[in-house]
C-alpha cells in the first residue's frame, strides 16, 4: 500500500471513531525502492563488515597465514644448517610449499567463518528479518556467497602473497628460494587461495543446509580432514576416490611439479571443485526456497 | 488490508492454523487476539512468505508478500522473536536491512529517533534490554514507511511506559490510514489499543467483531439477584426469555433483561428482593471463557470438542459469550 487509498468501508470499520480517515502521503523514496540484486549484495557487505567475530576471524586467517609462511621456512633454514647433504638433497624440495602451510590454518578459520554467516542468522532469528526484506531468498543466498567468496578470496590471496614473499626470502639465506616468475608458483598461489575460499563456500552451503552451527562445523571438518584419510586409505583404484573429494582437488591446485598420477592436473582440480561448490549451491537453494524459514 | 482466506497449515498431523477467512482493514488498530499456541504467529509468518500455507491464502493489499517489489515499504513486521543479529550494532543491522531495497541512510536515522534508540545506535544490539530489542523491532518494521503494520506481540517485554508509547503510537499510525495488525494474549491491553478483534484458538477463528461489541457482549446484561423466593422469580423471569441460573439458595444469575426490568416484574408478582446488582464481566473473564476450550494445554484435562461459536458474527459471539459468563458466575 504505497497510497493507502481509503474507501467507505475502511471509514465505515473505523467503529467508535467519528474521525474520517485521512489519506496517507507515501516516503520519497518508496519511488525508487526496490530489491536488486546490486542492493542485497551491498546489504550483504554491510553484514559481513558489522560483526566484531567476523572481522577478528579474517583477521586472525590473515596473520596465520603470513606468520606460519614465515615460520615454517625459518625453521627450514636452521635445520638446513644442521643436514647433512643427503637429507638436504631430499627433504628440502618443497620451497614453495614451505612458505604456503599457514594455508592449512586459514582454511578453518574461513571454511568455519562460512558456516556462520549463515547459523548465525538461524540461531539469532536475524533470517527472518534477511527473508522477509527479500522475499524471493536467493539473492540472499547468492549475495552473500558472492561478498564472501570474494572477500575471503582477496585476503587469502594477499596473506599468501606476503607469506610467499617473506618465506622465499627467508629460504633465499640458504640458496633455496623461488621467484614468483618461476614455472607454475604464481598459478600454486592463486590456488591456494581458491582452496581455501572453496572451503569457505562449502561451510556456507553445509551451514544452510543443516542450520546449526555446531552440526554443520562438525560436517565440514569431517569433509576437509576425515573424509581424505578415507579415501587416502582405500586400496587400488578405490584411491581415485581421493581426487575427487574437496582436498584432494585443492591438493592439485598447489602442487607445484605434479609426478603421478595420485593428483589431478590443477585444471581438472579446479573442475572439481567448482562442481562441488556450483552442486552444494544448487542444494542450498533449494532447501532455502522449500524450506520454511 | 490484510486478507486471509481459508488459511491453514498443518506441521505433520498438528494444525497451528485452521482454515482461518478474515480481513484486516485499514484506519484502526486490529487485534490479533488468542491464548499461547492458538496459531497467531504462523498465521503472521505465513502473512510475510515466511511460511507456506498448506492449504489457503493471506494477501497484502490483493497481493502475495513475495509479489512486493519493495517488501519493507509495503509490509512492516516485528515478529515475536527477536530477529537481529545480536552481534550487530543497530544502526548497522537497521543499514544492512535498508540498502536491501535502496532506502536511504537518513531513513535509518530517523526511525532510530522516532523510536528513541538514538543514543544507543552504536551499541551492539546483544547488550540492549527486552524493551530496547522491542523499540528497534519497531524501527525496523517503520523502516518503509509502510502502510501495513504486522506486529507480533509488540508489547512484550516493555515497562508501563513502553506499553503507553506502543499504544499511542500505534494508535496514531491507525490514524494515518495504515493497517495496524496487533497480535498479543493480553485481552486487556487490546481493549485498549485495538478497535476491532480477531480472536483465534486452536487456529480456529473464534471472533470477529469490534471492541466495543466484544465487550458489552461479554458482559452481557448479567444482573445478579437475590430474592427469598428466587425459584419463583426464575419462573416470572423465564417466561420473559431470559436466561436464569440458581446459583445459591436465595440467588439467581439472570442473563438477558435489564436489571430495571427485573426489579419491574419482581413487583409486579409481588416477590420481595434483597439485591438487585448488574454485573460487569472483566475483559480477561470474558476472554477466558470464549477462549477456555480453545486453550492448546488445559493444565491436566483432557482437550474437550468445544462446540464452535459461529465466526465473524458479531451477535453470535456475543450470546456465547453471555453463555459462558453465566456458567462461570454460578460455579464460586
Amino acid at each position: 500500500m504505497t497510497t493507502t487509498p481509503l474507501g467507505a468501508g475502511a471509514a465505515g470499520q473505523a467503529v467508535g471513531s467519528p474521525v474520517p480517515v485521512p489519506a496517507r502521503r507515501p516516503a520519497a523514496f518508496h519511488q525508487t525502492a526496490k530489491v536488486t540484486m546490486g542492493r542485497v549484495l551491498r546489504s550483504e557487505w554491510t553484514k559481513l563488515t558489522s560483526l566484531r567475530s567476523t572481522m577478528w576471524t579474517l583477521l586472525a586467517a590473515f596473520v596465520v597465514t603470513i606468520g606460519f609462511g614465515c615460520l615454517i621456512p625459518a625453521i627450514t633454514v636452521s635445520e638446513w644448517h644442521n643436514a647433512d647433504a643427503q637429507e638436504r638433497a631430499t627433504d628440502f624440495t618443497e620451497p614453495v610449499m614451505t612458505s604456503l602451510v599457514g594455508g592449512y590454518f586459514s582454511q578453518i578459520a574461513i571454511g568455519v567463518l562460512g558456516v556462520l554467516l549463515i547459523t548465525g542468522e538461524y540461531s539469532t532469528g536475524m533470517i527472518r528479518t534477511s527473508l522477509g526484506a527479500v522475499p524471493h531468498r536467493l539473492p540472499v543466498l547468492f549475495g552473500k556467497a558472492a561478498v564472501f567468496g570474494v572477500a575471503s578470496f582477496v585476503l587469502s590471496f594477499i596473506s599468501i602473497l606476503i607469506a610467499f614473499f617473506c618465506g622465499q626470502a627467508i629460504l633465499h639465506q640458504i640458496g633455496l628460494g623461488v621467484s614468483i616468475g618461476d614455472p607454475h608458483v604464481i598459478r600454486v598461489l592463486l590456488g591456494g587461495a581458491f582452496f581455501v575460499t572453496s572451503i569457505g563456500l562449502l561451510g556456507l552451503v553445509l551451514g544452510s543446509l543443516i542450520r546449526s552451527t555446531g552440526g554443520s562445523i562438525a560436517a565440514l571438518l569431517g569433509l576437509i580432514f576425515v573424509v581424505p584419510i578415507i579415501t587416502g586409505l582405500l586400496p587400488g583404484s578405490w584411491g581415485d576416490i581421493h581426487k575427487f573429494v574437496p582436498d584432494g582437488a585443492g591438493e592439485a591446485l598447489v602442487t607445484v611439479v605434479r609426478d603421478s598420477d595420485d593428483v589431478m592436473t590443477p585444471f581438472g582440480g579446479l573442475v572439481v571443485l567448482l562442481l562441488w561448490l556450483v552442486v552444494g549451491l544448487g542444494f542450498a537453494a533449494y532447501s532455502l526456497v522449500r524450506r520454511d524459514a | 488490508m490484510i486478507e486471509a482466506r481459508d488459511l491453514t497449515k498443518r506441521y505433520g498431523s498438528k494444525t497451528a492454523v485452521d482454515d482461518l477467512t478474515f480481513s484486516v482493514q485499514p484506519g484502526v488498530v486490529t487485534g490479533f487476539l488468542g491464548p499461547n499456541g492458538a496459531g497467531k504467529s504462523t498465521t503472521m509468518r505465513m502473512a510475510i512468505g515466511l511460511d507456506r500455507p498448506t492449504k489457503g491464502t493471506i494477501t497484502v493489499n490483493g497481493r502475495a508478500y513475495r509479489e512486493f517489489s519493495a517488501p519493507l515499504c509495503e509490509v512492516g513486521v516485528l515478529l515475536e522473536a527477536k530477529a537481529v543479529h545480536t552481534g550487530r550494532s543497530a544502526f548497522k543491522h537497521l543499514l544492512a536491512v535498508a540498502q536491501t531495497q535502496g532506502i536511504p541512510r537518513r531513513r535509518v536515522d530517523e526511525v532510530l529517533g522516532l523510536v528513541g534508540l538514538s543514543e544507543v545506535a552504536g551499541k551492539r544490539v546483544g547488550g540492549f534490554s527486552l524493551g530496547m530489542g522491542q523499540r528497534l523491532g519497531i524501527a525496523s518494521a517503520m523502516l518503509g514507511d509502510p502502510g501495513v503494520l504486522i506486529l507480533d506481540e509488540p508489547v512484550n517485554g516493555l515497562d508501563p511506559e513502553g506499553i503507553r508509547w506502543i499504544r499511542t503510537l500505534l494508535q496514531t499510525l491507525a490514524r494515518e490510514g495504515r493497517t495496524i495488525f496487533v497480535s498479543s494474549h493480553l485481552m486487556s491491553e487490546m481493549a485498549l489499543t485495538a478497535t476491532h478483534l480477531i480472536v483465534v484458538g486452536r487456529g480456529k477463528l473464534i471472533a470477529n467483531t469490534s471492541v466495543e461489541d466484544f465487550i458489552r457482549s461479554a458482559s452481557g446484561d448479567l444482573v445478579h439477584v437475590r430474592s427469598p423466593q428466587a425459584s419463583r422469580l426464575a419462573e416470572v423471569l423465564d417466561r420473559e426469555n431470559a436466561k436464569t441460573t440458581l446459583t445459591g439458595l436465595d440467588m439467581l444469575a439472570v442473563n438477558g433483561l435489564t436489571a430495571q426490568r427485573i426489579g419491574d416484574l419482581a413487583f409486579a408478582a409481588g416477590i420481595p428482593l434483597h439485591e438487585l446488582t448488574p454485573r460487569q464481566v472483566s475483559l480477561e473473564d470474558a476472554f477466558m471463557d470464549i477462549t477456555r476450550d480453545a486453550v492448546e494445554y488445559n493444565h491436566g484435562q483432557p482437550p474437550q470438542q468445544q462446540p464452535h461459536v459461529p465466526a465473524a458474527a458479531a451477535g453470535g459471539a456475543g450470546d456465547a459469550v453471555g453463555a459462558g459468563a453465566t456458567t462461570a458466575r454460578g460455579q464460586r
